[in-house]
């Protein structure tokens, strides 16, 4: 199984150029607008996005029919994936932490404990809905496809974004008991991110896994 | 059950698929081991999806399939280390090159062998550092052959691997499979519509046609025991039609292909029989039989 995400990493090798060139677009913008937690998240989602890169390179080659005579069974194809998933994620999280330490010491900004704190729950929380985004959208890409699946990769993008605006507008109006109540929900939320985060992760990628390998079992080549 | 003691490489009992449009119809064959079956057909006429069948890349309605002494359904991993398989395309990612194969490989199969993997790449004039999309379509074929030979495999299983591919490069492909062949333990299943290929390397020939086998036999059996005859049309008639497999009618007259040879020329002593090609004889039972009947 490591043979399939040493082949992964190969294939986005080519890719490597071009998000040297993306962070550092987003490197001099942010040092323009003096702020760089806003960026920083944006390098966990492109990596993320390199997932369906990954996706686009199998399907081209035709690799799943070939890779199912080698000594793999379905499941560790599946598994892979997830593995690499992680692994993506995560080195696109360390990175956005990296590049906001390094914006704030470049524009000499003084980081408190408190924003530092903040800044590890951004990135934990990004990290977090893309993970939580492709849990979603995985079982989908084994069923159909890559191809098809961009379509619902949007519309559950829009539903996430959508969800997120609901909120966002219920808070922002204010006074209502259902913000108040929201507000105090959130702030549990914050309070016991460090157990929620990974609990809800966890729950979700072993579910998302487990429909995933179960369509491919019956998949047909 | 260890390789040496089964004897047939794979066996297939009835198996049936049935598509929208298209049916493999109760297919029945099997590929003794240390021989190399040819596996012929026009395309469509159901060889890929039989291979595929067998590799368990498709679930078949009804039937059996064993290879290498195991149900074919979720081979374990030590059998299909022992299984090179060569598709129609090479199935390998545009932007690799055969280091990273390589370096793939050797952590997918426990039994990856550098060296050989090294050696049929010299062997094959493949270039390690250049990316496939750079390589020919005869290049990556031969590529492909390569992997399936790098771990100490014991069954090769080929969909149309020489087709599309110069004579020189089928050639050069075709010394290869011999040269794997003579290991007693070896085996070869090579589907392909180029069917002097197969005349020149199999023993056994298994001729599919619209999704049923219509014969699987041995290649020296089949030549022996088909002749053609040229004749009249009106001969045609003194015929017993339990010889024939296929008329063709010309403006001269008649060419009949008939079976049971020697039986024919202790009965018929009036006609020449001449020797025929599997390529006849495939071509007699298609179109012949429409024609004659």
């Amino acid at each position: 199984m490591i043979g399939l995400i040493i082949k992964d990493f190969i294939n986005l090798k080519r890719n490597i150029k071009v998000l040297g060139f993306i962070i550092l677009i987003y490197g001099i913008s942010s040092y323009i607008m003096k702020d760089a937690s806003y960026f920083g998240s944006i390098f966990t989602l492109v990596f993320g996005l390199l997932m369906l890169t990954t996706y686009g390179y199998d399907d081209y080659a035709k690799w799943d029919n070939y890779a199912l005579t080698l000594p793999i069974n379905r499941n560790d194809i599946i598994l892979a994936k997830y593995m690499v998933l992680l692994l993506l994620t995560f080195v696109g999280a360390v990175i956005n932490i990296l590049f906001t330490g390094l914006m704030s010491a470049i524009q000499n900004t003084h980081m408190d404990t408190n924003m530092l704190r903040d800044a590890l729950i951004a990135a934990g929380l990004g990290f977090a809905l893309v993970i939580l985004f492709y849990s979603i959208v995985l079982p989908f890409i084994t069923k159909f496809g890559i191809e098809k699946a961009r379509i619902i990769c949007i519309l559950i993008y829009g539903i996430f974004f959508g969800i997120y605006m609901f909120f966002r507008n219920i808070i922002q109006e204010g006074n209502s008991p259902v913000a108040a109540k929201l507000i105090q929900v959130l702030e549990i939320v914050r309070e016991n991110v460090y157990i929620i985060l990974p609990v809800l992760v966890i729950i979700a990628v072993v579910i998302s896994y487990m429909v995933s390998a179960n369509i491919y079992r019956k998949k047909e080549f | 059950m260890g390789i040496e003691r089964i004897t047939n490489a794979i066996e297939i009992n009835n198996v049936t698929k049935h598509y929208k449009d298209f049916s493999l119809n109760q297919i029945n064959f099997t590929v003794p081991k240390g021989t190399i079956m040819g596996f012929v057909g026009e395309n469509g006429a159901g060889k890929t999806t039989t291979i595929k069948a067998i590799l368990d890349l498709i679930h078949t309605d009804e039937g059996t399939i064993n290879v290498l002494g195991r149900d074919s359904k979720n081979l374990p991993k030590d059998i299909k280390a022992q299984i090179g398989v060569v598709f129609d395309g090479s199935n390998l990612h545009d932007n690799m090159n055969a280091k990273n194969i390589n370096f793939i490989m050797k952590n997918i199969y426990p039994n990856w062998e550098e060296k050989v993997f090294n050696h049929y790449l010299m062997k094959l004039n493949l270039p390690q550092d250049k990316i496939f999309k750079e390589y020919s379509r005869g290049m990556k074929m031969k590529l492909s052959i390569a992997i399936a030979l790098s771990h100490q495999s014991k069954l090769l299983i080929l969909d149309e691997a020489t087709s599309g591919l110069d004579p020189i490069i089928r050639d050069e492909i075709l010394d290869i499979f011999m040269e794997f062949i003579q290991d007693e333990n070896h085996t070869i299943l090579l589907s392909s519509h180029i069917i002097s290929d197969i005349e020149k390397i199999a023993d056994y020939v298994t001729f599919i046609h619209k999704g049923r086998i219509v014969f699987s036999k041995s290649k020296d059996d089949l030549i022996y025991q088909h002749g053609i005859i040229r004749c009249r049309k009106n001969d045609i008639r003194n015929i017993d039609s339990s010889f024939v497999v296929g008329i063709r009618e010309n403006g001269f007259g008649a060419e009949v292909m008939i079976h049971s040879k020697d039986r024919f020329k202790r009965i018929y002593q009036q006609f020449e029989v001449e020797k025929v090609s599997i390529e006849e004889i495939m071509l007699f039972v298609v179109r012949g039989k429409e024609m004659f009947e």
